[in-house]
């Protein structure tokens, strides 16, 4: 069962004082109460959990974490439970707004009531920091990770995070969050490579709550695991502020993507731009669901998002909401979607040069996909992409 | 009743006439009540088992969680049923004096002359007129109100009825099923070209009124027909329910263009079921316009379930203050070599809320389908919302699907350049909105488009300010 005996184990392991305890208690009454969603569950109505025994799970685990700060003076990468002793005014200072579960999900609410590990990142005023960390889940049983950056005023973090996992036939159940808060006029590049074994299932949110004039970019490449869901909200509280998008994913043997990109305009003169692409090969499937929500408050906002996928499996399901809410009227909001196979004329074309189908293939894939990758200045974090997506067609 | 004072000011077809019923069912709905008017229509016992499995899956289905707010619905203050005065006419001269008068002013006989091939005339529960034009009927064509269509072809009927939509679709599709009454039942033969629409009107005069018509139209192979419906209804302060359930069946080779240009007064509920049928080679076509109503909820569908046929949904939405249109398309592909495009337009002002709330799903193994849908909102003051909610799932890769949105307000440009010319502002939006919507009126016919153009422009004065 996961009751109160799990959060005293994750109390002990992460050394919190009974002030966070009590906001897991509060999270556990919700767990307790909501039941597991079904596919009639709208926001579970593509995403299959048959493969989630909440039971298997009961032991929580954590994760081979490794640390490396590349670049800033006086920045903080840490795990949680170190953070607990070391900088214990400073997280404490931003972690409990962290912890207010707004979801009605029973997935959010074992989150909030269970999370045993995670990591802490502060990075002070005026420092251009740079930072790269690695995740390796290991074993069986469930990773609850809540993680925490703060990026004060005038400053900027490179963040790469890479996630894997160790070979094997055990099966890691994720359940993430991780909370990015942005001072005024700064800027986080969150980079996300996601290449696990098929033994990971993962459901993860990103957050970042954005300042006056801050900027927040996600960059990520999701290849692997059994089922990857990730949610992304990025929240315009400050005027000024913006953010922009480029995702990719890459299905295929029985893979399931589910993601979620959604903008929350809550302030004036605001700007937003989200390009996701996806592929599709034997079995695999998606849904990508993205919603731009422009508040009546936010005027002056632009907003964009454009989502694909290619279909290369007649086996293959693709399925996409992007969506609209706008009760502003002085704002530019629009969406665009394509669904589809290879060009059958670019594949000829290609194939009476000499190209073996596959070939042929491949190529068009990279083409496909190059909108997204020229926009991503790392150039290692692009090459890891283009790696992950060339292993993909072997 | 100031606001209701408001809204009448706007809208010309809120004058009402005295009540004069020959039977007035009491309000709420039982099963009683139910069988009273399946005995006084004198129905086949197997449309009573019908209405009846409708009437129980009403009680048991919870009212829809999505969309828009229907808490204040109140389904025991309603009459269900109400027959007007007078038995159903051919003659315009046989309809009761004021019924007769309530339509000239509406300027249905006048529309009948000059350009329509079938008039329909619906009011209350009844339908009180009915024509066709005799050389259609010599050709085989049948236009009657869905009662005299159930009298005289029980076998058609029955082997359609609740078979496009099933009773329990949905909350408001079992509710029509079991206290449908009027409507218009159409059969068109093989090879029959109707080369001028035919019309069904539909009139809500009594306070607290629900108005339940059912619709079948069959397009037999190779047949064309358009079918226009229009509707409007007194402004009171308390609130009307109207429900329809609309059902097409396209067959082989067939065309169906099917026009609504729905202006209810701004007190009725329009929750309305409509799906087409569409087999190979045949075309359907739904050409929506919401103007009216307190709130709309209606996604009219096709099921695109043999080769080559095509399906096109064109709908326009207008809400002003207090409505909320939550309108769109669902497309379902169910047969390889199929096409199809959603065009939406929508305008809100004045506090409205419009929502393009749409489906397009293609089935594994339908290879070469083409699909587009393309949906814009106009926003014309800070008061005003839009939302857009499509679905789209593709269990086939030998597809091509296209999607875009987008939401905005009037462009500053545009309106520069043609107040630049001497337009007012206020003429200049109303053209600009005029064009907006030009996809939408280009369909109708010119007759239509001309009233449709006049209707924006009276929903528009008083945008400038």
């Amino acid at each position: 069962m996961l009751d109160n005996k799990t959060v005293a184990q994750a109390k002990k392991r992460t050394g919190e004082p009974q002030e966070i305890t009590e906001k897991r208690l509060f999270a556990l009454k919700a767990f307790s109460n909501i039941d597991l969603p079904s596919l009639k569950t709208e926001s579970w109505r593509y995403t299959s959990l048959k493969q989630i025994i909440l039971e298997k799970f009961e032991n929580t685990i954590e994760e081979k974490a490794k640390f490396s700060i590349n670049k800033g003076k006086g920045v903080i990468a840490c795990t949680v439970k170190e953070a607990f002793i070391k900088h214990k005014d400073l997280l404490m200072k931003y972690l409990p707004e962290s912890l207010v579960d707004r979801d009605n999900d029973k997935f959010s609410a074992m989150h909030y009531s269970f999370w045993n590990t995670g990591f802490f990142i502060f990075v002070p005023k005026k420092t251009e920091a740079q930072l790269a960390i690695t995740l390796i889940a290991e074993k069986e049983g469930a990773i609850l990770s809540h993680n925490l950056i703060v990026v004060e005023e005038d400053s900027s973090l490179d963040y790469f995070e890479e996630q894997l996992s160790e070979k094997g036939s055990y099966l890691c159940l994720r359940n993430d969050l991780t909370y990015i808060i942005i001072k005024e006029s700064s800027k986080v590049s969150f980079y996300n490579f996601q290449n696990w074994e098929d033994n990971v299932i993962s459901l993860s949110n990103w957050k970042a709550v954005l300042s006056k004039d801050s900027i927040i970019n996600w960059i990520f490449g999701q290849f692997g695991g059994k089922l990857s869901r990730v949610k992304i909200d990025t929240l315009f509280n400050g005027q000024g502020s913006s953010s922009k998008t480029s995702g990719v994913f890459y299905g295929d043997s029985e893979q399931h993507f589910d993601i979620t990109t959604d903008a929350h305009h809550n302030v004036p003169n605001t700007n937003c731009d989200i390009l996701v692409k996806g592929v599709l090969d034997d079995s695999s499937s998606s849904v990508y669901r993205g919603k731009i929500k422009i508040l009546k408050e936010a005027q002056q906002t632009n907003s964009y998002l454009s989502d694909h996928s290619l279909m290369l499996s007649g086996n293959s399901i693709s399925n996409s909401i992007p969506s609209l809410e706008i009760d502003a009227n002085d704002v530019k909001a629009s969406h665009g979607a394509t669904i589809g196979k290879p060009d059958d004329e670019e594949l000829f074309y290609l194939m009476a040069r000499g190209l073996s189908k596959k070939e042929a293939e491949r190529l068009i894939i990279t083409g496909y996909f190059s909108p997204v990758l020229e926009l991503i200045k790392n150039l290692e974090f692009k090459a890891k992409l283009e790696d992950a997506i060339e292993g993909k067609k072997k | 009743m100031s606001e209701a004072n408001d809204i009448v000011s706007e809208y010309k077809y809120g004058f009402n006439d005295p009540e004069k019923f020959s039977f007035k069912a009491d309000k709420g709905l039982n099963e009683a009540l139910i069988k009273q008017i399946s005995a006084l229509k004198n129905e086949p016992e197997w449309m009573l088992d019908v209405r009846i499995k409708g009437y129980r899956h009403f009680l048991e289905r919870p009212m829809p969680k999505w969309g828009a707010n229907l808490d204040t619905i109140d389904f025991d203050n309603i009459y269900y049923y109400g027959k007007p005065e007078g038995e159903q006419a051919t003659d315009w001269k046989d309809v009761p004096e004021g019924i007769r008068n309530t339509f000239d002013r509406l300027g249905i006989p006048e529309a009948e002359k000059k350009f329509l091939a079938g008039v329909g005339a619906q009011y209350e529960s009844e339908v009180v007129y009915h024509s066709l034009r005799s050389d259609l009927e010599k050709k085989g064509v049948v236009f009657l109100d869905m009662d005299g269509g159930l009298r005289e072809y029980p076998e058609l009927v029955k082997k359609y009825f609740c078979k496009i939509i099933p009773f329990s679709d949905n909350k408001f599709s079992a509710l029509n099923t079991a206290v449908w009454s009027g409507g218009s039942f159409i059969y068109v033969p093989p090879g029959v070209k109707i080369d001028m629409p035919l019309q069904a009107y539909f009139r809500i005069n009594a306070k607290n009124i629900g108005q339940f018509e059912r619709t079948l139209i069959i397009a037999d192979k190779g047949s064309y027909v358009h079918y226009i419906e229009g509707c409007t209804a007194p402004v009171y302060s308390t609130d009307s329910l109207h429900s329809a359930v609309v059902e097409l069946v396209a067959l082989e080779g067939a065309t169906i263009r099917y026009t609504t240009i729905q202006n209810w007064s701004s007190n009725v509920y329009n929750l309305v079921t409509k799906r087409a049928f569409a087999y190979a080679n045949s075309r359907v076509e739904w050409i929506d316009g919401n103007l009216g109503s307190k709130i709309t909820m209606k996604y009219p569908a096709i099921y695109l379930l043999g080769e080559k046929a095509h399906g096109e949904v064109i709908s326009v939405a207008f809400a002003g203050k207090g409505q909320h249109q939550d309108a769109g398309a669902k497309i379902i592909h169910a047969a390889p070599n199929t096409t199809s495009q959603i065009t939406s337009k929508s305008v809100s002002k004045d506090g409205g809320r419009t929502t393009y709330r749409g489906l397009l799903r293609i089935a594994k193994g339908c290879k070469n389908v083409k699909s587009n849908v393309s949906c814009d909102a106009l926003i014309l003051d800070d008061k005003s919302a839009s939302d857009t909610v499509p679905y789209m799932e593709i269990y086939e890769n030998q597809v091509s699907v296209g999607h875009e949105a987008s939401v905005g307000r009037v462009s500053e440009e545009q309106l520069f350049y043609l107040m630049s010319r001497g337009f007012s502002q206020e003429a200049a939006l109303g053209m600009i909105v005029r064009g907006f919507m030009d996809p939408f009126v280009r369909k109708l016919p010119m007759e239509y488009a001309i009233e449709l153009n006049r209707l924006i422009e009276l929903s528009m004065e008083g945008s400038v300010g």
